[in-house]
This record gives C-alpha cells, structure tokens and sequence, in this order.
C-alpha cells in the first residue's frame, strides 16, 4: 500500500516549519531537502482581492520518514506543521478526504526511490575547483587544420564524387565547376 | 490513521539511548513566550542531539516554529559565545582583541569597575539597554536590584512597542493586555464548555501568524478559522492572512485613528453596541459618541484610502458576528497618533460586550501582572528612583514603563545633562542593529560616554562589538531552569518549565546573571533569596508553585474566569468594576485630561506625511512602513543560522509593480531607500503585497559573517532601515510612539557605497 501526503493549502501559512523540520530530521544540506514550500502569489485578482496560496511540496528526497513511520510516528513535517495542514496516511484513505473540502492536494512521493537518493544528497563536498578534473593531462594537442584558416587547400588528389559535389559542394565558388551546373537535380 | 506519540509520557525518559525532556521553550534564542511544548533528545554527555515538539502542551500540540527546531543549530555555531570574554576598552570595536577569561575574573572586573564609577558619579550613571523577547530584556530586574540603577532605556524613539498600548489599555481598561480569547487556559481548549468560537476576529495592525506577538500563538487564529471564525485585517499590506478575510482593510499608514473613530460612530448611528455594557459599566459614552460622529465614513474613507462600503462592512460584520474581538499590535504603537488609535481600538473592544467574556477580548485581572523592567524599582531609596531620566519631563512614560524618556536618555549620552551616563550593561538589546532610530548617534554617544560597559548574549552583535569591555555568554533555553508565562504573565494561560537538559559552555541564564551579579554588587538586596532557585520561584511563580513541582508538570494551566469586571476580581479593593478611576471602561479617559491630554480620541495626520509636508513628500514621494515580520527571524536574530538564512538571504523592501515600474526596477535589485535623516539598501521584492505609494522594509538586519570590525561591524549600517528613523520630534501622546510604520521615502535603484 502506498502512502502520501495530503495537503490542505487553503490552510497553508508558509511557516516552513515542514522544511525545516524535514532538514533536520535527516541533516540534509541547505539548498537541499525532502519537502519544498512553493507559493502562488500574491498576485491581483482585482483591485481588492490578492492571490496567495502556498504549497509544500515533497521533493524526491522525501522518504515519508520511513524511519519514524516505522516506529508508528508522524512524519517530522506533519508533526510540527503549525497550520496542521498536512496529513499522513494510506493513498486509499486520504484520497477519499480530498472529497471533503476543496483546496486540498494529495502528494505521493516515491518514498523508496528516495532512500537511494538521501544517502547521495548527504554525501559528499562538491569539488574545490570546477575545472579540477582537468588535472593531470598535459598531452593534449591543440587544435590545428589545414582547411581551418583563410588558406584553402584544394583536394586535387580527390575524386569528386558528382552526387557528392552536388549535395554539398554546389555553392562553393573556389570550386572549379566541371560539370554541368543548370539547377536542382 | 493512528499514530504513536508522547501524550502521557513523564517529563523525562529514555528512548533508543537518548533521553528526551519535555519542557517550553524561551530565552535564549528569543521570542514573545506563548510557552510552546519542546522535547529535548539529549545523550549521555548533556550534547543536544535533537528538538521535537512536544504533543502534549495544549497550545501547540506537537508543533514547533523554524527558530526552534533550530536550536541546536544556534546551540553549537562556531560564532557562539561560550565563555566570559574581556577587551581593553581602548580597542573597542576590534573583533580580534577579545580575550577568554573566568566568570571570577568577569564579575572581579566588573565589580570593580562598578564601584569605582559610581562612587565618582553615581549609582544613576549606569544604564541598561533592555531588548524585547528575552528574559533579561523586560522580565528581570537587572537593572534596579543587580545593577541598582533607575536608568533603563529600550533605545525605541518613542518607546515604540507595547509601551504606548500599555499606557491606552491601563487609562481605559485598567487591565495590561487585553487579547483574543482563544481558550489557552481552559483544560477543553475550543470545545470547553466555557469558551465560545468567535464569529470574527479583527487583527489591527497584527501580523499574527509569523509575529506572535506578546506570546499570542499566532496560528489559534488559523485553528479559530477552521473552527468558522470571520477574519477582518486592518493593515497597509495584504499578508496570508488578509487573503482569506472577510474583509481586509489595507489603509494608509499611520490612519488608524480615523477608520477606528469612524467605526465608532457607525456602530452608534446603526444602534449596534452593547446598551447593556455601555449603561453600567463604561464611562463618557456620549462625548466618544460626539467625538466620532465628527469623523463620518466618509471622510474616514478618504483619509485612509478606503472603500466606504468596506468600512460599513466590516464595522457590521465585527458588531453583529459576536462574540468577537480585537488582536492589536506594533503598528498602534508605531506612530505619533497611537495614543488616540489606541484609544479607539479599546472602544470598539468594549462596546460589542465583548470585553473578558467568553470568545471575545479577555483581559487579566488584579493578580496577573505584566513583570516590568522595572521589577525591583521599589527596592532602590527613593531619591535614586526620582533620579530616572525624563521622570519629571515625561511622567505618564516613565512611571508606567519605568523605562527612561528614550531621547532624554540618548542626550544624556551625548551630552552629560542632567548627568552623566558611564557605565552601561545589554539586558538582550541590540540597539544599534535592531530598534535604535538613528543607530549612528546612539554608536557614537554610547563608545563616547561608557567607560565601562558590559555584553550578555549568545553572540558577538554589532552593539556588543561597538560598546563592549566584557562579554558575559548567555544559555540557551535548553541550558537552564527557570520559568516562562505566556503573554509574559500578564493574560493567565501558561506556566511553562524551562528545564535543563544541555550541557554546552558556560553560560548564565538571565535569572542566574541577575542573582550572582547582584549578589557581588548589590548584596543587601538580594540576601533574602538564599538561593537563585528561591529567586525563581519567587519571581516567577510568586511563591505560588515551586520550579521543582512545575518542571515534573511542565506546564500549568492557569486559573482564569470571564466576566471579572462583575466579579469583583479586576480591582485590588476586590469591587466589581474595571480598575480605572472612574472603576468603568474610561471611552473618555480622566487620566489623560490629567496630564493635559485630549480626553477622547482624535485623528492626526503623520508629521511627514503626503498631507502634512506635500514639498517634503516630492522629494521622498513614497510612504514607508517597516518591520514586517518574517518566520524564521525574530528581530536581529537568526542570520547566522544556515537553515533560517536559507529561507530569506537578503533585506528586502517590498514594493509595488507600479512603483517599481516608474524606478527601472526588476525583481532582486538592490535598491536605496532614502529620506532626510539617512539611507539604506535593500532587495527589492516587487509585488502587490503593498499598495501603489506604500513600500514595506525589514528591520533588524546585520550580516554575521561579514567583518566584525569598526567601522564596518557586520554590515550593520548597510541595511539598517533605522537609518531613516528619527529619535525624537515625531512622537505622540505622552512622548510615546514614533513613526517607524509611517515615514515617506525615496527609493532608487542602486547601493549605499563601500564605506557602509
């Protein structure tokens, strides 16, 4: 049975205790997290109404706090929501509450694709300096051609192949036109 | 679904190897204290592992703000200060020449000093700087009975916060805090048979939801809603909340007067206030009823750049949706007419009579008290409490706030008149980054003056860093015992617990600094407490409850009843009535004719204003609000804690698209906002949140990791919207109040220079 997260954002003050909380639950990095609030708005519907809903939304990082789920606890963002607008339960259940009330939305992260992610997110300092890979090649040649530059060197010794040169080379003036040159073939 | 929790657990126990402590939370890091429920995960070493809500406090359930849950983060920065640290006064402002030393040495040093300053010029020459928030800031008596001084000074131009409402609500209540009820003492919450949801909930100049003001936990105003309670907002800019009110009102800044006298007179002309309150229990109703019918909706409508039907509206939905009641905050405060906007908002609280009863504005009654700063002033000989800066000047400010006059206390600094200020001690201020209105004369008078001057904090501020000798660390929350009452005892809801769990440094807590200094300091005074711990209790619980016993219970529920005025428990003498002169609800306040103040409210514009100063206004063409409040800062603190900083990186200034649009604005540029007394940058944040004409900028801002060295201490003068705030000439009523939410500015895109 899958599990999910249902969000009443008519509710939803933006408090980012979820994030918060979810970060220190699992000692993510700043930039880095299980849930995300995002908001819509304000923005004028008229001169006296402003939209503004705001939304948590789980990242691929969250796991549903399979370790705290595990012991029967709450998942760490439901548990310190202060609007208590997030609830945690099977996808069977609270899909059926989403015919409560409106301005709900049901979330249900891939809580076990994250438990391969956290650990990836967790690890590692990024390199010091972006181009550090580069270290230790010293024999690479620098580009060169003959054809590169203003000098152009004719392939004399080349057969042209006509379906070739007309496909390709049919508009190059330095080409010395043997053939018959009367348009589209 | 059923979940496992820690309802019914004990107040410590063992999980998985850790040991969890239930207790509340507050100061160290600072907040207004609801007393919300925390759990501390500690190991065998006292180190903080983990910090969860706890589920069983019955005003926060479990769930737990973003400055919490960062506690241990805060707990273990590497800019904490840990350990007592001295400088040589003469390299003050050096970040570099703090020296490690012990608390003998500390209090030694500080002692000395002490006693040689004011044996040349008096006990009265030491100042404290009290901040907001903290336990030391407003709830200690650190000034009067350890440092024995009268001299205590908030640095807000006007004592801007809380003390102008203070003075409105003791004049015409005769109560200290009068607030939404949300049934945070009975033991039922919403569905105690006793309480009653309100209809609608007026939140007047209050940001509840991020602000919490006064302790008031925001988000029962969401729980209130889903429970069916109408929200109107009375505030310049639209916020969360506004968009899911009945009614939001966005007026001008600094007109709130105008729509709440409008207010009155429409709840008059429609024959919709209480007759039954009014007869019997207020006093001047017809002269307030005169008054108003002098500012008709119309004319409100105009001044305050609102709708009349909306005006009308509202007015009807909050008189007819009863019970139902009025959440007013820092904005009533923030400006020269807050006396009189008060005034009216304690009007329109009275007359739905609604005032104390179930669902509507409760108020405390004759034993809860609003622990002032001044706790202790009785203790000092009477001619050193006379000795007060601004007692004579300013009688109405500074015997009700015991607080010195804030501008008479900065010209002491400049100037040595009356006399001079020497010795100087933080009680969890931050003046020169936080509240102080122009922050440059308060740096400058402060390093000038102060021979000796002491720090207490969790961290190196740019105040601190500026002014300071020694450096005393302070505990967190988690690193002390001691006591924590929502609306800071003046509302009956909580008795919290603060319980030590953590070993971290060596950290004083408030209470803690208080006793041991004033015990080497001050020991005549603090001889009857043969313990800190009796100081505690004794303080905080008056005796009535010990910490031992509160600490096992971790919160108590406090008695409280509605309808006090008739019960005879609002008044010391123990009569029915309120505790006011005239024993009524004063809607014509004796107390300011008294002192030679207008008795009944009226409206006055702003000093600088698009009215009053229409030359001034072409120049700086654009009003200026301040301080709205975010989440995950409270004040100046938070921006070294990664997680917080996450969440708002930069000063922002909202401003509107229109605005913006004439200015060649995009969305992030760095902007300077400008006016007569100074300037400052910010990030523009361009939006609707504010009306056309109207920008909003945050307060509070320095940068941590930025060079902490004079001059540039943090950044601290970069983004310091109090740049633009004037220190007097523009206060209201009483010396109170002052125009930080209703200045004008410019704004242009741009940066304040290097040198900032």
């Amino acid at each position: 049975m899958r599990n999910g997260l249902l969000i009443d954002y008519e509710f939803c003050t933006g408090c980012h205790s979820c994030e918060v909380a979810c970060k220190e639950e699992h000692g993510f990095p700043v930039g880095k997290g299980g849930i995300r609030l995002y908001q819509d708005g304000p923005w004028e519907i008229d001169g006296k109404h402003i939209h503004w809903n705001k939304v948590p939304v789980p990242t691929d990082l969250c796991d549903l706090c399979a370790e705290r789920t595990a012991r029967g606890r709450k998942p760490t963002c439901m548990h310190h929501c202060l609007a208590s607008c997030i609830t945690y339960g099977p996808v069977d259940e609270l899909s059926a509450l989403l015919a409560d009330k409106p301005r709900q939305v049901l979330f249900v992260p891939d809580a076990e694709r994250a438990q391969e992610l956290i650990p990836l997110a967790l690890a590692g300092e990024p390199v010091t300096s972006p181009l550090d890979y580069l270290d230790g090649l010293d024999d690479v040649p620098v580009f060169e051609s003959k054809t590169a530059g203003n000098e152009r060197v004719q392939p004399e010794s080349v057969e042209m192949n006509e379906s070739f040169r007309v496909a390709y080379m049919r508009y190059d003036v330095n080409h010395e036109d043997k053939s018959d040159q009367d348009g589209w073939v | 679904m059923d979940f496992t929790t820690d309802i019914g657990k004990p107040w410590r126990f063992e999980e998985d190897g850790l040991t969890v402590t239930r207790a509340c939370a507050w100061s160290a890091p600072g907040c207004h204290p609801t007393a919300c429920g925390i759990k501390y995960y500690t190991d065998k070493e006292g180190n903080l592992v983990k910090v969860e809500g706890d589920e069983n406090n019955p005003i926060t359930h479990g769930t737990l703000c973003v400055r919490c849950l960062t506690l241990k983060d805060a707990t273990y920065h590497p800019q904490r200060v840990l350990h007592p640290l001295k400088r040589d006064p003469k390299d003050r402002g050096k970040a570099d020449a703090w020296e490690q030393i012990t608390w003998d040495e500390a209090f030694d040093l500080i002692e000395s000093e002490y006693r040689r300053i004011t044996e040349q010029y008096g006990r009265e020459s030491v100042i404290g700087f009290a901040g907001t928030g903290r336990q030391g800031g407003i709830m200690m008596p650190m000034g009067c009975a350890t440092y024995g001084t009268p001299n205590m000074v908030d640095g807000l131009s006007g004592s801007a916060c809380y003390m102008p409402r203070l003075t409105v609500c003791s004049y015409i209540l005769g109560a200290t805090y009068p607030e939404i009820d949300y049934a945070g003492a009975l033991p039922g919450r919403y569905d105690d048979p006793a309480y009653e949801v309100p209809g609608c909930i007026i939140c007047w100049g209050k940001d509840p939801l991020p602000s919490n003001p006064d302790g008031l936990w925001g988000h029962a105003v969401v729980e209130l809603m889903k429970r069916g309670t109408k929200i109107i907002t009375i505030d310049p800019r639209a916020t969360w909340l506004s968009t899911r009110a009945e009614y939001a009102l966005r007026l001008r800044p600094g007109t709130d007067a105008a729509l709440g006298m409008a207010m009155v007179n429409i709840m008059v002309e429609e024959d919709l206030y209480d007759h039954e309150f009014v007869e019997n229990w207020t006093y001047g109703f017809e002269q307030l009823a005169e008054r108003c019918a002098e500012m008709p909706v119309e004319r409100a409508a105009k001044i305050c750049g609102l709708d009349v039907e909306d005006i009308i509206g509202a007015t009807r939905l909050y008189a007819t949706a009863k019970p139902s009641s009025i959440a007013w905050g820092l904005a009533i405060d923030q400006k020269e007419n807050g006396s009189q906007a008060g005034q009216v908002i304690c009007a329109l609280m009275a007359l739905t009579g609604c005032l104390d009863a179930p669902g509507g504005t409760i108020i405390g009654g004759a034993n809860d008290a609003l622990n002032e700063v001044g706790f202790g002033y009785d203790s000092m000989p009477e001619e050193l409490q006379k000795k007060l800066i601004g007692l004579e000047e300013y009688p109405v400010y500074t015997s009700l706030t015991l607080y010195c006059n804030n501008a008479m206390a900065l010209e002491a600094l400049e100037t040595g008149k009356p006399y001079p200020l020497k010795m100087g001690f933080y009680m969890g201020n931050n003046i020169i980054a936080c509240n102080g209105a122009q922050p440059k004369r308060w740096h400058d008078a402060m390093v000038k003056s102060l021979e000796f001057c002491v720090g207490f904090d969790m961290w190196i501020t740019p105040s601190v860093q500026a002014t300071c000798d020694v450096m005393l660390p302070l505990s967190t929350m988690a690193e002390q015992d001691g006591a924590v009452f929502t609306h800071y005892s003046a509302l009956p809801v909580i008795y919290g617990s603060l319980t030590k769990s953590v070993e971290c440094g060596e950290g004083m807590s408030d209470a803690e600094l208080a006793y041991y200094l004033g015990k080497r300091l001050n020991p005549e005074t603090w001889e009857r407490f043969p313990t800190c711990m009796d100081f505690i209790n004794s303080l905080r619980f008056r005796n009535e409850y010990t910490h031992d016993y509160i600490k096992e219970q971790v919160y108590e529920q406090r008695p409280m009843s509605y309808y006090k005025y008739k019960t005879g428990k609002l008044r010391a003498d123990g009569q029915p009535g309120f505790n006011t002169p005239t024993g009524r609800v004063e809607l014509w306040a004796t107390l300011y004719a008294q002192y030679g103040e207008n008795p009944l409210p009226y409206y006055g514009e702003p000093r600088m204003s698009p009215l009053s100063t229409p030359e001034l206004f072409e120049q700086y063409p654009l009003v200026l609000t301040t301080g709205g409040r975010h989440y995950e800062y409270f004040h100046s603190e938070g921006r070294q804690i990664p997680y917080l900083r996450e969440i708002h990186p930069d000063p922002t200034v909202q401003i509107n698209p229109k605005d913006a649009e004439a200015r060649g604005l995009h969305q992030g540029d760095w902007v300077v906002i400008e006016n007569m007394f100074g300037k400052c940058q910010m990030r523009a944040e361009i939006s609707p949140i504010v009306r056309p004409g109207v920008v909003q900028a945050d307060h509070g801002w320095w940068f941590p990791e930025e060079d902490g060295n004079e001059p540039h201490l943090f950044g601290v003068w970069r983004s310091n919207i109090n740049n633009l705030m004037p220190v007097q000439g523009y206060n209201g009523s009483f010396g109170f109040g002052a125009p930080y939410k209703c200045m004008i500015c410019q704004i242009t895109k741009g940066e304040v220079g290097s040198n900032a």
